[in-house]
């Protein structure tokens, strides 16, 4: 049998696709709706996301789920003249977002004088559960190389590996025209990354 | 078995990908270094992706606890599956879905199930819609394929329109041009006919309801508002493109639906609305304040036979609109059809209304729509495509070479996608330097859509490459696609794979499997490699003879010294040896080597090359008479680019050498088709109706050959062949001295000397055939077998010629591969002799 055609490419297709842009324009415009349909698109990637992330410490602080939550409907609230070309640009915009939050939330923290207890701590507590996972060096390794990649490489990575999309959920976000090809692409982005950690020495 | 290397890494990050385990020490096996060391930092990867799949899924979607805005995928209406939602209403959501009997996509509008109780007004609604949506059958009205109740909710589904509406074009993409703006409007026109001729009132036409479709096609969408003409029910659409006199309180007419067309009209031709307003009041009053003042004001932009046509249509009295949307449409098309000729749309000049010119445009467009009925243009699909030269935005005759070299390379590209139909190179060269309009462009090259751009090299910095794109569809001036792309030399040869798939996409086709993974290719190269590779592909785009040819030898060369594991240009030098050996610009058997060597070569590197098939195909055929390989080769050539008109009139000659005429006049059309302005393609149709002895057919061919070029000595040659065959031998003489100006070839002077002896002058023809092989004997060669045996028979020595000939099939000399259908040998045809060697030829 044959298999379900995907999505074309270029994203608000068929009857009134209510696409990220479209969303976006109508949140700004004061549509609680659109609001909520952005917070509930983004809010379980970026969760899952945050929970390999962040460093065990930080999550202790504060219930990662709700600084993800805060982040998210500050972001989008405050989202502005953000245009981005393709769902994986917003992904990639909320992450930065939320690292941003959770630095602000170190800061603070720190002027608290947790710093002390922080380094007295297990290293491993200090540790992300990636870094426990695959060790500090491999992860700085991963980390550079997944930056020198091209953003839309980057992002695929990051799609299909970190936040979990199946093929389908990154062809409608990054726009490639079927599931095939989104599979196609993320493992080219993975080969891509390996030659860059390669090239890291 | 391990497979090769750069793949072994390949799939395992496809494993990676998909998280299917990994026998990382075994895969790893055998492998060099590098390759080692690529997979270890994949198992990297591999731990990340592991550490997140290990984290609890419930976890992370709790608290997402609107079921309906998951993520797409799995749930099922009746036979559908639900993909994803597309839009969301009031009552209904919209998903896009996958019909499971009929394995098709399609939209279902899924009335909402809030659970509690059932909503028997929007139950009643929407399958309304379906009843009014089922009496419409039009090209630009959107489809319904059904409507049922399943476990309680009520859907109709209709087929999936891929696309944008015209209100998210214009408001991304900034206004229509006025003919496109035009176009749309008249197609909206003609749907909106249907729709009264159906009894029905549509309503609510807005351009948030019209979607163009990728490959051009507009469709009306959305009959929730519909009703039956002359019914009074209340008032629904949206204010802003309500006619004044409903907005008023009226009743919808054939006429408001008119004024709604209108205000579609005006808004894609300005961004905006004939009469703005907030609320419902304000609406009204700026109404009627227009009706005291003058009509609408559209900028001086907009042709003055559009700006009439919106405003008969915007007339504030509906008796002063147009009668019906036929009319309408009839005075749009008249509009929009080119009032002076050869006259280009930004040209207009701003209009000032006065009485004479507006009587001018109706008297025209009478006219026009009195023309119109007899008027039917067939649409040519937007996937048959041409790629216009690449201008090079930089100086220098390298940066143009270049650009043709990029030109070609990605025309080649996009021939190896099935679904689109691509005019060759050779066709496209003559609108190279042109003010040609891209719609002329198009319609003589018989294309539904067109690509053009430039391409600049910033060599100041680090070889930068820089090309700007437009993907044009053709009669519409729209842009389906526009990208720049800045790349490092050696990665260019993988962007133009990049910028396949993106126009592919762009004029709404989709690639298969395998051409998604050959165009997905990301290849990187030695920048000098690729930079001589493309100048290589640039010199032989020129239709270059004889020793024309090395320039582009000596840069695939270079290119191969600097990236030796570059398939490309093995294969390209294989094509170029095997045109030196034809051309007699080297040995017969140094060409057949060298071709050979590289052909093979360029196949161990990439055996999906269409190029190096080809050029196999060639070796096979001319050097080594295999007849069967040859034929696979082409066809997997053929296979892999259905477009290539190069490889498709090779694939012709070798089949009409083997006698299959009509198989070879068959492919030689679809390559001519492929090839409208190629001299060797129409070079290749003459060829084969002078073997089918159709010799009238084969000189219009060849002669129209020689108008596309006059300096192409093959057609010359061919055409003299012509007269010869006609028993014109004092033309066919004259014919070959013009060949002979522009390539003095050993076996075309034989040919001069064998016309000669035909006329009766076989004196001067023993003459010139010694002074030939004094000249050939200095330069230590001696005339093909062939062609002495040509001129034996020429000279009545039958006996010597057929031994001649005997012996030049014994050598496999290429010359005879066609002698089973040459005219030049039928007066030996009937020799037992000869019937033997044909019978040696081996063909199949």
């Amino acid at each position: 049998m044959r298999q379900p055609p995907d999505k074309p490419e270029d994203g608000p297709a068929g009857v009134g696709i209510a696409t990220t842009a479209d969303l976006l324009q109508r949140a700004r415009l004061g549509d609680g709706d659109a609001l909520n349909e952005l917070y509930s698109r983004y809010l379980p990637s970026l969760r899952r996301w945050a929970r390999g992330r962040l460093p065990q410490w930080t999550r202790d602080l504060r219930d990662t789920d709700d600084v993800v939550q805060e982040t998210l409907v500050q972001s989008l609230k405050h989202i502005g003249a953000f245009q981005p070309r393709h769902e994986g640009a917003l992904q990639a915009y909320l992450r930065q977002a939320l690292v941003n939050r959770v630095r602000d939330e170190v800061r603070r923290t720190t002027r608290r004088g947790v710093a002390s207890e922080i380094d007295s701590r297990h290293p491993d507590e200090a540790a992300s559960p990636l870094e426990q996972a695959i060790g500090s060096e491999a992860l700085a390794r991963y980390e550079s190389a997944l930056q020198r990649l091209r953003a839309e490489e980057r992002e695929l990575v990051i799609a299909r590996v970190e936040l979990g999309l199946n093929y389908q959920q990154i062809a409608v976000s990054h726009g490639k025209p079927s599931a095939d090809a989104a599979r196609m692409a993320v493992s080219r982005a993975l080969v891509r990354l390996a030659e860059e950690m390669d090239d890291a020495g | 078995m391990q497979a090769e290397p750069q793949r072994e890494v390949d799939l395992i990050a496809s494993s990676v990908a998909d998280g299917s385990s990994i026998d990382w020490e075994e895969r790893s096996a055998g492998l060099s270094s590098r390759e080692r060391r690529l997979i270890f930092h994949l198992r990297i990867v591999d731990a990340v992706a592991h550490l997140y799949r290990s984290l609890p899924q419930d976890e992370i979607d709790a608290g997402d606890d609107d079921e309906r805005s998951a993520a797409p995928a799995g749930p099922r209406w009746g036979r559908l599956i639900l993909l994803d939602r597309i839009g969301r209403g009031a009552s209904a959501d919209v998903f896009r879905a996958w019909d499971v009997d009929l394995e098709r996509e399609v939209a279902l509008k899924l009335l909402v199930d809030d659970g509690v109780m059932e909503d028997a007004a929007a139950n009643a609604r929407l399958l309304r819609e379906a009843r009014r949506l089922a009496r419409i059958r039009h090209s630009h009205v959107v489809q319904i394929h059904g409507a049922e109740r399943h476990e309680g909710r009520i859907g109709l589904w209709m087929e999936f329109v891929r696309g944008r509406t015209l209100a998210d074009i214009v408001q991304t993409s900034g206004v229509l041009t006025p003919a496109s703006a035009a176009g749309a409007c008249a197609d909206v026109c003609s749907a909106v006919t249907a729709v009264h001729a159906a009894g029905l009132l549509h309503r609510d036409i807005k351009a948030q309801n019209v979607i163009r479709e990728d490959d051009g096609r507009i469709v009306l969408m959305d009959f929730g508002a519909g009703a039956e003409i002359g019914s009074r029910p209340s008032v629904a659409g949206t204010p802003i493109y309500l006619a004044p006199e409903v907005l008023a309180g009226g009743a919808a007419t054939v006429a408001s639906d008119i004024y709604s067309l209108g205000v579609l009209l005006f808004f894609l031709l300005t961004g905006r609305y004939p009469v703005e307003g907030s609320s419902f009041d304000a609406l009204l009053e700026r109404h009627r304040a227009r009706q005291q003042s003058d009509a609408t004001e559209l900028p001086p932009s907009v042709p003055p036979a559009v700006a009439a046509v919106a405003a008969r249509a915007l007339q504030p009295n509906p008796a002063e609109r147009f009668g019906s949307t036929a009319a309408f449409e009839a005075a749009l098309r008249g509009a929009i059809n080119p009032v002076v000729p050869g006259r280009a749309a930004s040209t207009w000049r701003p209009w000032v209304a006065t009485a004479a010119m507006t009587l001018m445009v109706s008297l025209l467009v009478a006219t026009v729509a009195n023309r119109r009925t007899e008027r039917s243009v067939p649409v040519i699909p937007a996937t048959a495509i041409a790629v216009l030269p690449l201008q090079a935005a930089s100086d220098g005759p390298e940066a143009s070479i270049i650009a043709d070299g990029l030109t070609d390379e990605l025309i080649a590209k996009l021939a190896q996608v099935q679904s689109l139909r691509v005019t060759a190179h050779a066709s496209v060269r003559r609108f190279r330097h042109t003010d040609h309009r891209i719609d002329e462009i198009a319609s003589q090259l018989n294309v539904g859509s067109v690509l053009t751009g430039s391409v600049s090299i910033d060599s100041a910095s680090d070889s930068t490459v820089h090309v700007n794109l437009r993907l044009i569809r053709a009669g519409s001036d729209v842009d389906l696609w526009s990208q720049h792309f800045d790349r490092p030399l050696g990665n260019v040869v993988a962007l133009e794979g990049e910028i396949a798939r993106a126009v592919t996409r762009g004029v709404g086709a989709v690639l298969n499997g395998p051409e998604a993974t050959r165009l997905s290719r990301q290849p990187q190269h030695v920048a000098r490699a690729e930079e001589a590779y493309l100048q290589a592909r640039g010199y032989l785009a020129q239709n270059r003879h004889g020793d024309e040819v090395r320039p582009a030898i000596d840069a695939l060369q270079q290119a191969i010294a600097a990236d030796p594991d570059f398939a490309a240009p093995h294969a390209e030098l294989a094509r170029a040896y095997v045109l030196l050996g034809f051309d007699e610009l080297m040995p017969q058997a140094d060409a057949y080597a060298l071709a050979k060597r590289e052909a093979q070569r360029a196949l161990e590197l990439n055996p999906d090359l269409p190029d190096a098939h080809t050029a196999l195909a060639d070796i096979s055929f001319y050097y080594e008479w295999d007849w069967v390989g040859a034929e696979g080769s082409y066809r997997q050539a053929l296979a892999l680019a259905p477009s290539d008109a190069r490889a498709r009139s090779q694939y012709a000659r070798m089949l009409s050498a083997a006698g299959r005429t009509a198989e070879a006049s068959a492919e030689a059309r679809t390559a001519a088709a492929a090839d409208p302005f190629s001299a060797d393609a129409t070079l290749t149709q003459g060829l084969m109706a002078y073997y089918e002895r159709r010799y009238d057919d084969a000189a219009a061919m060849l002669q129209r050959a020689l108008r596309m070029d006059p300096r192409y000595p093959g057609a010359w040659l061919t055409l003299s062949r012509v007269a010869e065959a006609r028993g014109d031998f004092a033309e066919a003489g004259r014919l070959i001295d013009r060949a002979l100006t522009i390539t003095s070839i050993a076996s075309w002077r034989a040919d001069r000397i064998r016309v000669r002896a035909l006329t009766g002058d076989r004196e001067g023809a023993r003459n010139d055939l010694s002074q030939l092989q004094r000249e050939l004997a200095a330069r230590n060669l001696t005339l093909d077998l062939p062609h002495e045996a040509y001129i034996d028979l020429a000279l009545g020595d039958i006996d010597g010629g057929l031994n001649r000939l005997s012996d030049a099939v014994a050598s496999r000399d290429p010359s005879v591969l066609w002698m089973a259908v040459d005219p030049r040998l039928d007066a030996v045809r009937g020799d037992a002799r000869f019937k033997a060697m044909v019978a040696r030829l081996g063909r199949p």
